[in-house]
């Protein structure tokens, strides 16, 4: 009676000690980036709860800028102070992550297809140790479209690519099938960082473009300001991957929504903090895109809006929209 | 021990109030069970119809608004494609679940492909499945193609709208991610969720979303199968089984018919079956409560019925113990009150009943003692009067004896003797018995040889067996026994006196065994024997067994009462075995003597014979002239001298003129003149040896016995026989020569 009685005790202070025993970290790896730190407070706030109840503490671990050897030595170290799951803003933060560890759930952002470059085996089982969402709905097609229907008579379509965003880049087939379905040349011009995108943009090369589509990167994120400026000045047809290029000037954007990417995480955190493997949980993808224009810049570059355009899109910013 | 009355009336009762409390209480359980069950049933069928309609609402918005754009004219040559692709732009703005549509011609042939994620294409002329053709053929115009999940995770279907003009059709890719946003938002009580499944038993929507994606197959659902069947017809309307991910949940349905697919609502089991919990856990206490009221009542209700009748029980018992002064206190006005009224008017009753009793009893006691003190008072006197003459014709007869006399006068003294020893055996018997009765005999025991304790008895049955021409037997052992010599001579004398005379021929035999620790005295004759009838009988007064003509050569039939009365005074029951024909056998047991207490001898034997006494000198202090010139006789025949003394006077002038005390002094204690003998005795006593002095009373008076025997001194029995007369003498020379050799043995001075 007396064993009964002190292993009931025990088991009692151990369910009442669960959340401290547990105790441990969670890591959000990503560039340090004023976006970033806004996508880790808000993340932060709103596990608390779940992370009270589990004992754990959440952290901001900052990346270089550059993708070099660097970031896995950091995302080895973080490995190395085993905390419970690995937040990776990005795909390269999730490769490298995974690189170092196949037990440490790895919840990843990603904008590149994470069967293609290698994260999981499929999106809906994906296997191994990662899993997420993906921005990767190959919308670049749509996006070189629209650039074709604002600027109906340019020839070339120069592409701003980073090059040091890996994965994220318009691979060869599919730009031979984009020119084929546009009637159009695309040129892909590739910046070796945040400092080089502006300059290819007001480079040599740029001379011979006639419309621009700036996918979404971390050079052109970084500069998007500069880079908005510097195609703005040349009064051409641009059209972005995000429409925050939009807020700050940029003439169109067409992107994949995901309305609640922090949520997403969220609920993949409470998933695995209930015990399910990572390998078990789906990669989600957008469902909802989201046609941006400036009205003020089409007018100050000389762009005309095709009312069609006007019609279906869904933000209208300028001269009164919002 | 029987149950008293309130347990089992206070069992009863809340046995009762129990069953029909819990009885009650269970059937509105099961009622309440049964309807809260349906309630909620009812409920989740509602909320899963609710759902269900939402869905297909959701559908139907698509489809009107797809029927909507399809009803313009769009073949007309007025309107290019340019204005159906912003059109197909328009729709996709407006429904955000639509991902592209297409615009199917009447050859099946695409015609327009508009789309959020692909890059438009303007008839590219690919095959466009049957879906178009369906929904051209479909009397609304409607046709729903099957789910499919693509690139493997996402849920989608393609719903098909006929143009109006039947030219073409209109296809949407529907997103079905949307539904689960859908079903997100529906809530089935707190925790009860919706999600749904199409025809193939696919997971198209739920609010986990991760679930849909992983493409989740619920063909081996076992509720879904159940449900599938209850919706046909066949089963309840919401069943129980184990939830999607875990737990147990009540379950219902609802087809969503346009499109085949099924709405399943989920609700935790604990969830839908709370307000069972909630009415079982009410109903629960209010039965306990009313249970414990109802015990309360009962068990009040039982003390109330069963008081009056405990009461009841107390008094009787009260009454029975021999309280009649008690009564009951009758404090209720049923039968039960009347019972008890009855019962204290019957206690009354009783005690004067009693009370007359009692003061009858003490009457006829105080009678019947005062006819005892009677009874005693004519013995005493009859005793004394009728032993005197007696007393005085035995130590005539005797002292004759020793004359020497012709044959013809000895036969007559011999016929005068026996005649005497019959009368006084007779008289000695009838006034034992009454000494007996009147409880005035006490045993006094001592330690005494066995031999010579059972010698006389023993010889005098060997003289008569001899005389009868009987065999007799006797064996007794060497033993000490602790007891009243008397009272065991006398049993053994009368058992052998009645075995010799009741065996007409054979044997007597007497035996003294020691068996544990007694002696086993045992008397056995081959004689008539006894039959079973009267083997109580035969201690009866006066009973005589085959003797009707009251022979006296078989004794006067008190023997052995006398010896049941003896016995019963030791405290040892006389044991007997006979049948007739097959003689008798009697026998008592005597406790031996302590080792300790052995070797006090009796005394040795009394001399007999002329000149037994010779040289004695004895005072005798008689007034009855027959008795002094018996006894004066007696002592002469002996060699004794003798003086008589009638008074106190008397005795100190005796003593003045012998000069010295005598060896021995016999007393009478009722003396003429108002003196008694006990005084004389007493101040005799006082100047020399006790054992010297004796009293002779013939009064049965107990008091006067026990103040007699308190003296001390030796007190004999009238008649007084030869051999008592001698033996008292033998005592006082011994105790003399005692003293005087004590006085001798004395420094002088």
């Amino acid at each position: 009676m007396r064993a009964s009685l002190r292993c009931f005790l025990l088991c009692g202070l151990l369910l009442a000690l669960r959340p401290a025993l547990a105790g441990g970290w969670i890591a959000f790896v990503a560039p340090d980036m004023g976006h970033t730190r806004d996508l880790f407070d808000d993340l932060r706030a709103r596990a608390a709860a779940d992370l009270k109840a589990h004992g754990l503490e959440m952290r901001f671990v900052a990346l270089p800028l550059t993708d070099g050897p660097e970031v896995e030595a950091r995302l080895a170290q973080v490995v190395s102070e085993n905390p419970r799951v690995i937040f990776a803003a990005s795909s390269r933060v999730a490769l490298a992550a995974r690189a170092s560890t196949t037990t440490i759930p790895v919840v990843f952002g990603s904008v590149a297809d994470p069967v293609r470059i290698g994260l999981v085996e499929s999106l809906a089982r994906p296997g191994g140790n990662a899993t997420g969402f993906t921005y990767d709905v190959l919308v670049e097609g749509k996006q070189l479209e629209l650039v074709a229907e604002l600027a109906p008579r340019a020839r070339t379509i120069g592409v701003l690519e980073d090059g040091h965003w890996l994965g994220e880049r318009i691979t060869p087939g599919q730009l031979a099938g984009f020119e084929r379905q546009l009637g159009r040349r695309i040129e892909v011009l590739r910046a070796a960082g945040p400092d080089d995108i502006v300059e290819l943009a007001r480079g040599a090369r740029a001379r011979d473009v006639d419309a621009w589509f700036v996918p979404i990167s971390n050079a052109a994120s970084e500069r998007r300001r500069e880079l908005v400026e510097a195609l703005n000045r040349q009064r051409r047809v641009a059209v972005y991957g995000r429409s925050f290029f939009v807020e700050v000037g940029g003439l169109a954007a067409y992107q994949e929504i995901i309305a609640d990417p922090m949520g997403l995480w969220l609920g993949i955190l409470q998933t695995l903090l209930r015990g399910t493997a990572p390998g078990a949980i789906p990669v989600q993808r957008p469902k909802e895109y989201e046609l941006a224009l400036n009205r003020d810049t089409a007018r100050r570059i000389g762009v005309p809006l095709p009312p069609g355009l006007l019609r279906r899109a869904d933000r209208v910013l300028g001269a009164g929209g919002s | 021990m029987p149950a008293g009355l309130f347990p089992r009336y206070a069992a009863a009762l809340m046995a009762f109030t129990a069953l029909v409390v819990v009885g009650s209480g269970a059937l509105q359980l099961y009622s309440i069970d049964d309807r809260v069950r349906a309630d909620a049933a009812a409920i989740q069928r509602v909320e899963v119809g609710a759902a269900a309609s939402r869905i297909e609402q959701f559908v139907a918005g698509i489809e009107a608004v797809l029927r909507e754009s399809g009803a313009v004219p769009w073949t007309d040559p007025a309107l290019p494609l340019q204005s159906r692709r912003e059109e197909f732009h328009r729709l996709m703005k407006i429904v955000p679940a639509i991902s592209a549509v297409r615009w199917i011609d009447a050859q099946g042939r695409e015609r327009l492909y508009v789309s959020r994620i692909d890059m438009d294409r303007v008839d590219s002329g690919a095959e466009a499945g049957p879906v178009a053709a369906q929904a051209v053929a479909a009397k609304n115009g409607v046709a729903h193609g099957p789910t499919y999940f693509r690139d493997g995770s996402e849920p989608f279907f393609t719903l098909g709208i006929a143009d109006r003009d039947r030219k073409g059709a209109t296809l949407a890719e529907i997103d079905l991610k949307f539904v689960s946003d859908v079903v997100r938002g529906i809530r089935i009580g707190q925790r009860g969720l919706v999600y749904v499944v199409d025809g193939g038993n696919r997971l198209m929507a739920h609010p986990d979303e991760a679930l849909v994606l992983r493409r989740t197959d619920l063909s081996r659902y076992a509720p879904l199968a159940r449900l599938r069947s209850s919706l046909e017809g066949e089963g309840r309307p919401m069943i129980e089984g184990e939830g999607l991910t875990g737990g147990q949940v009540m379950v219902s349905g609802s087809l969503i018919a346009p499109v085949g697919w099924l709405a399943i609502a989920e609700q935790p089991r604990a969830e839908v079956l709370e307000p069972v919990y909630a009415v079982l856990w009410r109903t629960v206490f209010i039965v306990l409560g009313s249970l414990m009221l109802a015990l309360m009542i009962s068990y009040w209700l039982a003390h109330r019925l069963s008081r009056p009748v405990v009461e009841l029980r107390r008094g009787a018992q009260r009454i029975g113990r021999g309280d009649l002064s008690a009564r009951i206190d009758a404090r209720t006005r049923d039968e039960v009150g009347e019972l008890a009224l009855e019962f204290n008017r019957m206690a009354g009753q009783l005690a004067e009943y009693t009370t007359g009793l009692e003061h009858k009893v003490a009457e006829r006691t105080s009678e019947l003692e005062a006819a005892m003190r009677a009874r005693a008072l004519f013995l005493a006197a009859a005793s004394h009067d009728l032993r005197q003459p007696l007393y005085a014709i035995s130590i005539l007869a005797d002292t004759l004896a020793i004359e020497p006399l012709d044959d013809a006068a000895g036969e007559v003294l011999a016929k005068q003797r026996e005649a005497i020893a019959v009368l006084r055996t007779l008289f000695d018997n009838l006034l034992d018995l009454s000494r007996f009765d009147a409880g005035e005999v006490k045993p006094v025991p001592r330690v005494v040889a066995l031999r010579e304790l059972l010698a006389t008895p023993a010889l005098e049955a060997e003289v008569m067996c001899h005389a009868k021409g009987l065999a007799f037997h006797v064996e007794i052992v060497e033993a000490w026994v602790e007891t009243d010599p008397d009272l065991v001579r006398r049993v053994a004398s009368n058992l052998l006196s009645n075995a010799v005379r009741y065996t007409p021929a054979g044997r007597v035999s007497f035996t003294a065994r020691v068996e544990g620790g007694y002696a086993v005295l045992t008397v056995t004759d081959s004689g008539i024997g006894i039959a079973e009838a009267d083997r109580e009988r035969i201690f009866g007064e006066f009973v005589q067994l085959a003797n009707p003509g009251r022979d006296r050569e078989k004794g006067v039939g008190l023997g052995l009462s006398i010896v049941k009365r003896i016995c019963e005074l030791m405290g040892t029951p006389i044991v007997m075995t006979s049948a007739p024909g097959c003689g008798s056998c009697f026998s008592l047991r005597v406790p031996l003597a302590p080792t300790a207490a052995r070797g006090e001898r009796e005394a040795p034997p009394v001399p007999a014979g002329s000149d037994a006494f010779k040289g004695a000198h004895v005072w005798v202090v008689e007034d009855d002239p027959l008795v002094r010139a018996a006894l004066s006789m007696q002592l002469s025949a002996w060699g004794a001298t003798c003086a008589f003394a009638a008074s106190m006077a008397q005795v100190l002038a005796q003593r003045e003129a012998d000069g010295r005390w005598p060896d021995a002094a016999l007393l009478d204690d009722m003396l003429g003149g108002g003196e008694r003998g006990l005084e004389i005795a007493s101040w005799l006593a006082a100047r020399m040896p006790r054992d010297c002095i004796a009293l002779v009373t013939g009064n049965v008076d107990v008091d006067r016995i026990a103040e007699l025997e308190a003296s001390g001194l030796e007190v004999l029995r009238k008649p007084l026989s030869s051999g008592d007369l001698a033996r008292c003498l033998w005592k006082a020379i011994r105790a003399k020569g005692a003293a005087t050799a004590v006085r001798d043995r004395e420094p002088a001075g």
